[in-house]
C-alpha cells in the first residue's frame, strides 16, 4: 500500500501554520469555474441535440449532410463527457474545501484554547505551558514544560508517569488536537490529489467506451469522497412530497452539483420532477454503460445490450406525433432497473404505469418489447386525450424461471411484496410531482406484475393516487374480490385471452396444462406451475377474469392456441398491448388509461 | 445554413472558457497554501483546456463544411431551377405543367428534354 509512505512524507511537510493558510474560499471559487465550464458544455450538447442535428436533417440530404450529422453527434458526446468531468472536478474541489475547513476549525479551536491559557504552540505543533500548582514538599509552583502531540492519542501507550503540573494535561490535549487536525488534513490532501490525478482529460475529440468506463470510475471515486459534503443531504427518508420540496429549495449551484455527482440517486428518487430525473438518468446511462463495458461477465453483457438499446431510442429522432420519451429510472442492481415514460408524467392529466411480470429483467428483449408496450399504450391513449403519459416500470426483481420452480414459489410472495413497496413509492412520487391537482392515475399489471400490483393495493392505504387498475394475463393477484383493491370494483379492468394458459384456472385444464408445460420445457412448466400452484391457491387467489371476482372484463382476442400448427406457443399471453395483434385489448387499455374506462366494451366473466 | 451558424455559435460559446477558468483559479495560483492536490490541479486544468480547444476547432471546421454543403446545395437548386427555366422558355405553354412541387428528379428529366 502506497498510502502510508506517501502520507507520512506529506504529513511531514504539512504543518499547522500551513493548514491555517489553506484558502478554502479560493478552492470554492475554482470549483465555480469548473461549474461554469461544465454548464457551457451542457448547453452546447443541448444545442446540438435539440437544434443543429434536426435543422441539418430537415434542410439537407445526401452523404455530406449525413457525415456532418455524425460529426455533430460525436461533438455532442464529447460535450457530455466534458460536462460530466467538469461537474466531478467542481465537486472534488468543493468537497476538498469542505473537509479542509473542518480541520481548520479543529485547529483554530485548539489554538484559541492555547491562547486563552497563555500556552505557546510551536511551529512543530508542540505546546509549552507555564509553571502551575504547588509542590507537595516545598509548596512552590511546579515547573512548566513542553507537550508533543500525537495524531492518534489512543494508540500512544501510557507513560506510567503522571505529571503533577495541571497545565501538562491541558497542553497535551491541545497538542494532540493540533497534531490530529494536521494529520487528517494531510490525509485529505493525499486522497484528493489522487482523485484529481484521475480527472485529467484524455486528448482528442472522440469518447470511446473505455473513456466512459474511466469516467464511471472517476464518478465512483468522487461520490465516495464527497459523501460527507453532498450525499448526506439527499433526503432518502423523506416523503416524496418532502423530497420535492427539498429539491425546490436548493440553489441552482446545489442542484447542478447533485446532478453531476449523484445522477444515480437523483434520477431514481421518487418525488423529484420528471424532467430532472430524466436529465440525471440520461447522464448516468453513459456512466452505467461505461461501467458495464468494463466487465465481461454474462450479466454485464446482457444489461449493457439493454442500456445500449434504450440509449439508441432516446437519441433517435422522434417521428411526428410520437410521444416524447423520459428516462425516469435506471440502474444495474439486481436484475436491473429501468423506468421509461412516454409523455411527460408531471405535465399529463392521465398517468399510467405498467408493471411487467415473470422473467422480465433488464435485457434487450425488455428494452424493445416492454418499452414498446408502454409506447403503444401512450400513443393510443394520447389520441383520446393528448395529456397522457404511459410508463413501463421495471423497479423490482421479477421472478426468473431459471431460479427454479421451488424458488419461484417462495419468491412469488416475497418479490411481489418487495416490488409492491417500491411501486407504491414510485406512484406516490408521480402523484407528488404531477402539476395537476388530482391527476387520473392507472396501475397496469401484466402476468406476475398483476400479483405485484395486487400486493401494492393491500399495503398501507393502497397504491397512492391510483384511480383505475388494469390486469392482463393475470395468474391471480392475491386478492379474491375486485372491491378489495380499494378503488371500487367498477375501476378494476381485466383482460384474459381464452388461449392464455397463465390466466386459466387450474381445475379446468389441469391435464392439458401439465402436458403443455412439459412440452414447453422449463418456461412452460413454470407457466403451469404458476396457474396450478398445488395447494397454494392463496398466493394467487381467484381468477380475476371470473364472474365472482367482480371486475370489468374487457374483450380481448383469444390469441393463438397453446398447441396449434404443429408447435406450442405462449403468444396469447403476450399480445394484450399490441395494437396490431389485439386491437380490442390495446384499445381498451388505452381508454382506461385516458380516463374513459366507463366506455370500455365489456364481456361476461368466466 | 442555420446549422452552420449554430456551429459557429458554439465556437463563440467556448471562446471565454480559458479566461474564465484562469480567473477562477487566480486565487489559487496566487498561493492558496501548500497542498499537493493543488499541484495536480494545474495539470488537470491544462488537459481540459486542450480538450475544449480541440472541440472548438472541430466546431469551426464543421461550420466551414456546413457552409460548403449549403453552397453546393444552393448550386444544385440553382441548376435545377435553371433547367426548369429552360423548359419554360423552350416549351410553349409549359408553365401549368410544372408546379412548385416538382422535385429534382423531374427537373433533371425536363432538363434532358430541353
Amino acid at each position: 500500500m502506497s498510502g502510508p509512505g506517501g502520507l507520512s512524507a506529506l504529513g511531514a511537510t504539512l504543518t499547522w501554520a500551513k493548514l491555517r493558510e489553506v484558502k478554502c474560499a479560493e478552492l470554492e471559487e475554482a470549483a465555480d469555474g469548473w461549474g461554469r465550464a461544465g454548464n457551457r458544455a451542457d448547453a452546447a450538447r443541448d444545442r446540438i441535440d435539440t437544434q443543429l442535428v434536426d435543422d441539418l436533417r430537415r434542410t439537407q440530404k445526401g452523404e455530406a449532410s449525413r457525415a456532418a450529422v455524425r460529426r455533430l453527434r460525436r461533438l455532442s458526446m464529447n460535450f457530455q463527457y466534458i460536462y460530466t468531468e467538469c461537474g466531478l472536478l467542481r465537486t472534488t474541489l468543493n468537497s476538498l474545501a469542505h473537509e479542509m475547513k473542518a480541520q481548520q476549525r479543529v485547529l483554530q479551536r485548539a489554538l484559541d484554547d492555547a491562547a486563552a491559557l497563555k500556552f505557546t504552540v510551536h511551529p512543530d505543533g508542540s505546546v509549552t505551558y507555564p509553571a502551575a500548582g504547588e509542590g507537595l514538599v516545598d509548596g512552590k509552583p511546579l515547573a512548566g514544560g513542553r507537550a508533543s502531540g500525537v495524531p492518534n492519542p489512543g494508540l500512544a501507550g501510557p507513560s506510567g508517569l503522571v505529571a503533577p503540573n495541571p497545565n501538562a494535561a491541558k497542553a497535551q490535549d491541545i497538542a494532540d488536537r493540533v497534531a490530529r487536525a494536521v494529520r487528517t488534513a494531510a490525509d485529505v490532501d493525499w486522497r484528493y490529489a489522487k482523485i484529481l490525478r484521475g480527472l485529467k482529460a484524455e486528448d482528442g475529440l472522440s469518447v470511446p467506451t473505455a473513456t466512459w468506463t474511466d469516467a464511471a470510475g472517476d464518478a465512483a471515486a468522487v461520490r465516495q469522497a464527497a459523501h460527507g459534503y453532498l450525499a448526506q443531504g439527499i433526503p432518502h427518508d423523506a416523503s416524496p412530497a418532502g423530497r420535492k420540496a427539498w429539491w425546490a429549495g436548493l440553489t441552482d449551484e446545489q442542484r447542478e452539483e447533485y446532478l453531476a455527482v449523484y445522477p444515480d440517486q437523483i434520477g431514481n428518487l421518487d418525488g423529484i420532477p420528471a424532467l430532472v430525473r430524466d436529465a440525471a438518468n440520461r447522464d448516468n446511462l453513459q456512466l452505467l454503460m461505461g461501467k458495464l463495458a468494463g466487465r465481461d461477465d454474462g450479466d454485464a453483457v446482457t444489461k449493457l445490450a439493454a442500456l445500449r438499446e434504450i440509449d439508441r431510442q432516446l437519441r433517435a429522432v422522434r417521428e411526428p406525433g410520437e410521444p416524447p420519451m423520459y428516462l425516469l429510472g435506471i440502474g444495474d442492481q439486481g436484475n436491473g432497473r429501468a423506468i421509461v415514460s412516454y409523455g411527460n408524467p408531471d405535465a399529463s392529466r392521465n398517468v399510467a404505469a405498467y408493471v411487467p411480470g415473470l422473467n422480465t429483467s433488464l435485457d434487450e428483449e425488455f428494452a424493445r418489447g416492454d418499452l414498446k408496450r408502454a409506447r403503444d399504450t401512450a400513443a393510443a391513449a394520447r389520441e383520446i386525450d393528448h395529456s397522457t403519459a404511459a410508463i413501463v416500470w421495471l423497479g423490482y426483481d421479477a421472478p426468473q424461471s431459471p431460479d427454479g420452480l421451488n424458488s419461484l414459489a417462495v419468491a412469488s410472495t416475497e418479490r411481489a411484496e418487495t416490488g409492491a413497496h417500491a411501486f407504491r413509492g414510485f406512484m406516490s412520487g408521480l402523484e407528488a410531482s404531477n402539476d395537476h391537482g388530482d391527476p387520473h392515475m392507472t396501475a397496469i399489471g401484466h402476468s406476475y406484475g398483476s400479483r405485484t400490483v395486487g400486493a401494492a393495493t393491500q399495503q398501507g392505504g393502497g397504491i397512492p393516487g391510483v384511480d383505475d387498475i388494469v390486469l392482463v394475463g393475470s395468474p391471480g393477484l392475491g386478492v379474491d374480490r375486485a372491491e378489495d383493491l380499494g378503488i371500487g370494483k367498477d375501476h378494476v379492468f381485466v383482460g384474459a385471452a381464452d388461449n392464455d394458459v397463465v390466466t386459466r384456472l387450474p381445475s379446468k385444464e389441469q391435464g392439458l396444462l401439465a402436458a403443455a408445460g412439459r412440452a414447453l420445457g422449463p418456461a412452460g412448466s413454470l407457466a403451469v406451475d404458476v396457474v396450478h400452484p398445488g395447494d397454494d391457491d392463496l398466493w394467487f387467489g381467484k381468477d380475476p377474469a371470473s364472474e365472482d371476482f367482480g371486475a370489468r372484463r374487457f374483450t380481448v382476442d383469444p390469441g393463438p392456441p397453446l398447441i396449434g400448427l404443429g408447435r406450442v406457443t405462449l403468444d396469447a399471453h403476450s399480445q394484450y398491448f399490441n395494437p396490431k395483434l389485439d386491437s380490442a385489448s390495446a384499445d381498451s387499455i388505452a381508454m382506461v388509461v385516458a380516463g374513459r374506462g366507463h366506455q370500455v366494451k365489456q364481456e361476461g366473466g368466466r | 445554413m442555420r446549422a452552420a451558424g449554430g456551429a459557429e455559435g458554439l465556437v463563440a460559446h467556448f471562446g471565454p472558457v480559458k479566461a474564465e477558468l484562469g480567473r477562477a483559479h487566480q486565487g489559487l495560483t496566487a498561493g492558496a497554501g501548500e497542498l499537493s492536490a493543488l499541484a495536480e490541479l494545474g495539470t488537470v486544468r491544462a488537459s481540459w483546456e486542450r480538450r475544449i480547444d480541440t472541440a472548438r476547432d472541430e466546431c469551426r471546421s464543421l461550420a466551414g463544411k456546413l457552409r460548403a454543403v449549403t453552397v453546393t446545395q444552393a448550386e444544385v437548386n440553382e441548376a435545377v431551377k435553371g433547367s426548369f427555366d429552360g423548359v419554360r422558355v423552350a416549351g410553349p405553354g409549359s408553365g401549368p405543367g410544372l408546379g412548385p412541387g416538382a422535385g429534382a428528379g423531374s427537373g433533371a428529366a425536363s432538363g434532358g428534354k430541353s
